[in-house]
């Protein structure tokens, strides 16, 4: 007896139908070439499929030229999709990104069968109004996704009947710059323990209420999802400083007239002013802090009283140090950096302030006397209100060592007369 | 030649009118066996009169234009899958999400369909199957 027939499968039946009638419209006339010559041909359609969108973006890069070049952070390699899911889902399963808006662009890659196949880009908003960041190209293998949206977003690549999503929130960090609280400079400038070699002089204590210069202000952050929450908690925010003009002078006895040290910063300015080797930013509890007001509020903390030092005699003429004009003019910033992308720091508001040092060396001492010496507080401005942010390297903020407080590379001198 | 729109109408009814016929032989000629439960029993495509096979065809392709299929084989698949699945397939939730799916333009759900549902699925899929629907 004969076995009965089988059933074809269901793909079959449809993958039959398909290729037995044309891609033209059912009220089309019998012939409809021009119709079918729109769409990719059946074979392309059916086999044409995109399977995965892969995602990177750019690293913070350094200011200063080492060689002609700036030196560069790896670029941050992000959660990939294979699913089509538009929900945003938290926890083990997450199927997010979170990223600080205006960061750098994102750039997408779709991986697709067969290989390197253009796909139909677009981006949603997911849970919110907002407008979605743009995308470019519309069409292509690769496309380069803005980040100057807030909110949370799916970026969708379609081919033919295939399409794989990547969602994406985008943390605007807004600070409020009217919330400045500084704090009124001591102007405690005043000899820190010279030697029998060296004058070495501060501006204040690393202690409340005697910073040279300290500032709070508050912050927000708005994150995805419907509370406006989703994400808040993988944004780092950070204090970044720099040092991007330095007149510190120590000035000698003649002969010959205008004899001096000029304090540089090796390697240039601007010059990074981290707490450590560890990383960019001022971690020390006495140069700045973070405070979590609530789930998406911060109060940002930072203050400091910059030192420094001049040998108490002249390199060549050995006269006497006599006095110190001068000091250095600093940038500090608001950064913020997303768990998922570490590699990329983006500044939001920056406030420039300025020490100066002006005062006298008892030459048999060595001691400094402060004369005139006092800061100069800066008010904070928004750093690219527009994008929500700027990537600190762009923003001119230099986040690469050598560090200014670096006793073995940060400083030297440029010495009047120079042998 | 000037065609008039009511000319034009009459060419595109008679098109639709040959493209469901031409459906309903494809039927014959390749699922004539396969089973359909209608409201009064349960024929063979094959036993099935001409006229009543091109009323369900149409109804399929009513059905089909609904999602915004306009191309005759989208419009063909999806009236396929009425016939050797169910003809209330679509009312899936899985496969409706496919089928309505904003991001695919319309003629290419069905291939995303067939990318997406196993066999599995539309073994499921035919234990809900709703005869009442082909009346729809």
């Amino acid at each position: 007896m004969a076995e009965p027939k089988k059933a074809p499968e269901v793909g079959d039946s449809i993958e039959g139908a398909k290729t037995t009638f044309p891609d033209c419209p059912a009220g089309a006339k019998e012939s409809c070439p021009a119709a079918a010559a729109k769409s990719p041909s059946r074979t392309a359609r059916v086999t044409q499929c995109v399977k995965q969108i892969k995602a990177t973006t750019d690293g913070t890069n350094g200011v200063r030229k080492v060689g002609g070049k700036a030196p560069e952070r790896p670029p941050n390699v992000l959660r990939s999709s294979t699913s089509s899911d538009k929900r945003l889902i938290k926890g083990k399963q997450e199927n997010f990104v979170v990223l600080v808006r205006g960061s750098k662009d994102v750039t997408l890659e779709a991986v697709t069968t067969p290989p390197n196949t253009a796909v139909k880009w677009t981006v949603e908003a997911n849970q919110n109004s907002n407008s979605p960041p743009a995308i470019d190209p519309a069409v292509g293998v690769k496309a380069a996704l803005k980040t100057n949206a807030e909110g949370s977003f799916s970026v969708i690549a379609v081919l033919g009947g295939c399409k794989v999503v990547w969602n994406v929130v985008f943390v605007s960090v807004k600070v409020d710059v009217q919330s400045s609280k500084p704090a009124k400079p001591t102007e405690s400038y005043t000899d820190d323990g010279s030697s029998n070699t060296h004058t070495r002089f501060k501006s204040g204590e690393f202690a409340a209420g005697k910073y040279a210069w300290e500032d709070q202000l508050h912050v927000k952050l708005t994150g995805g999802g419907d509370d406006q929450k989703l994400g808040v908690k993988k944004v780092k925010l950070h204090v970044l400083q720099d040092c991007w003009q330095n007149t510190l002078t120590g000035h000698y006895a003649a002969p010959p007239d205008g004899s001096a040290a000029l304090e540089k910063a090796k390697g240039g300015l601007p010059i990074l002013d981290s707490t450590n080797e560890h990383g960019p930013f001022l971690t020390d509890s006495d140069s700045a802090t973070v405070t979590e007001a609530s789930d998406v509020d911060r109060d940002v903390w930072t203050g400091d009283s910059p030192g420094s030092s001049f040998p108490r005699t002249h390199q060549f003429t050995s006269k006497p140090l006599t006095s110190i004009t001068g000091g250095y003019s600093f940038e500090t910033a608001i950064a913020a950096v997303s768990d998922d992308a570490p590699n990329t720091i983006v500044v939001h508001s920056s406030t420039k302030w300025s020490t100066d040092y002006s005062g006298t060396v008892d030459a048999a001492t060595g001691r400094y006397t402060r004369r005139g010496a006092k800061t100069i507080p800066g008010s904070w401005s928004l750093i690219s209100d527009a994008t929500g942010g700027k990537d600190a390297g762009e923003a001119g903020i230099e986040t690469f060592e050598p560090r200014f407080n670096d006793t073995l590379l940060g400083a030297d001198y440029d010495w009047k007369p120079s042998k | 030649m000037v065609i008039r729109d009511q000319q034009m109408e009459a060419l595109n009814r008679s098109a639709q009118a040959r493209f469901v016929r031409q459906l309903a032989e494809y039927l014959r000629a390749n699922h004539g066996s396969t089973v359909v439960r209608l409201a009064h029993g349960e024929p063979a495509v094959n036993a099935i009169q001409s006229d009543q096979l091109e009323s369900l065809v149409q109804a399929g392709v009513d059905r089909a234009g609904s999602y915004g299929f306009s191309w005759r084989s989208s419009v063909a698949a999806f009236v396929v899958t009425m016939f050797v699945v169910a003809p209330n397939f679509h009312e899936d939730q899985f496969v409706n999400e496919l089928l309505s799916d904003r991001d695919i333009e319309p003629d290419y759900r069905m291939d995303t369909a067939l990318e997406r549902v196993t066999e599995e699925q539309w073994d499921q899929i035919r234990q809900t199957y709703n005869r009442k629907a082909w009346e729809l």
